[in-house]
C-alpha cells in the first residue's frame, strides 16, 4: 500500500519555504529540487492570486494550503495542492510567449516543464491541483 | 593618467568626440543575493533596485553567485529592475548562480538570454 504524506502550510510566502525540507525528508530519491521549484510556483500563484482575488474566502496569511503526496515503486511521485481561495481565471490558458520577455507570470509555464502531468479540478469550493513528477534520470 | 575611455562608460565623450572631457564616472551598484531569491526575498530585492533607481543608478550588478534557490518571482523582481534600467540607458546583469538549482529557472523561462549573465561581479562590471 502506498503511503500517503501530508503537510499543511500557511498561505504566506515564509511558509513555503517548509516544502523544500520536507521533499528532501520524504522523498529521498525523487527529483527534489524540480518539484521543489514546481511547489514553490503554485503555491505563490495561490497566494496572489487564489487567496487575494475578490470574493475568496481567506485571505493569504491566514488561509492554508494542504499538500498531500505519494509516490510509486518507480519513485514517480504525485502531489495533490488544495486552496480554498478563488478560482483561477485566465491564468490556466495565457502563457507568456516564451520569446517576449516580460514581468512575472512565468508561473505554470514554469510547472508545466517540470511536472509530467498538471491537472486542476475545482472541487467543493476548493482547487484542488495534481502534479505528477518522473523519477529522476538514473 | 590618460586611460582608454569606453564611450559608453564615458558619455561626455561619446557625445562630442571632438572636445576633451575629463571622465565622467558612472556608478554601478552590486548587490548580493545568498541563499534563496523566492517571492519572500523578492520584496526587499524590489526594495533595493527602487532605492537604486531613485538614487539615479541605472546601472547594477546583481550577484547570485552563491544563490542557492530562485523562483519566478525572484526572477521578476530581476526582470523589473532591468527593465527599468535599459529604458534609463543603463542595465541590471546578473552573476550566474554556482548552483544548477538557482539557474533553473533562467533556462526555463530563457530569461538566460535576455540577461547579460556573467561569472562574477568584476567581469560584469568590467564589461561596461
Amino acid at each position: 500500500m502506498t503511503a500517503v504524506h501530508e503537510l499543511t502550510v500557511l498561505a504566506d510566502f515564509a511558509a513555503l519555504r517548509d516544502l523544500g525540507p520536507w521533499i528532501r525528508d520524504t522523498f529521498p530519491h525523487a527529483d527534489h529540487g524540480s518539484i521543489e521549484l514546481a511547489l514553490q510556483e503554485l503555491g505563490v500563484n495561490i497566494i496572489e492570486h487564489a487567496y487575494n482575488a475578490d470574493g475568496s474566502p481567506g485571505a493569504a496569511g491566514t488561509a492554508s494550503i494542504l499538500v498531500t503526496a505519494s509516490s510509486d515503486d518507480g519513485c514517480g511521485v504525485t502531489f495533490t495542492v488544495t486552496d480554498e481561495g478563488a478560482p483561477p481565471r485566465d491564468a490556466l490558458t495565457t502563457r507568456p510567449d516564451p520569446n517576449v520577455p516580460q514581468v512575472g507570470g512565468y508561473g505554470l509555464l514554469i510547472i508545466e516543464q517540470l511536472a509530467t502531468e498538471l491537472s486542476h479540478q475545482r472541487l467543493d469550493g476548493r482547487n484542488v491541483w495534481t502534479l505528477t513528477f518522473a523519477p529522476p534520470n538514473p | 593618467m590618460s586611460e582608454p575611455t569606453d564611450p559608453v562608460v564615458n558619455p561626455a565623450t561619446a557625445a562630442n568626440a571632438d572636445v576633451e572631457t575629463s571622465d565622467v564616472s558612472i556608478p554601478i551598484r552590486t548587490i548580493r543575493v545568498e541563499g534563496r531569491l523566492d517571492a519572500l526575498r523578492a520584496q526587499p530585492l524590489r526594495a533595493e533596485l527602487d532605492a537604486a533607481a531613485e538614487g539615479g543608478i541605472n546601472r547594477i550588478v546583481v550577484d547570485l553567485a552563491d544563490a542557492t534557490f530562485v523562483d519566478s518571482a525572484g526572477l521578476a523582481a530581476l526582470a523589473q529592475g532591468m527593465k527599468r534600467a535599459r529604458q534609463a540607458g543603463g542595465d541590471l546583469r546578473v552573476v550566474a548562480s554556482q548552483h544548477v538549482e538557482a539557474q533553473r529557472v533562467f533556462t526555463l523561462t530563457r530569461f538566460d538570454q535576455v540577461f547579460v549573465m556573467g561569472e562574477s561581479a568584476e567581469r560584469l562590471v568590467a564589461s561596461w
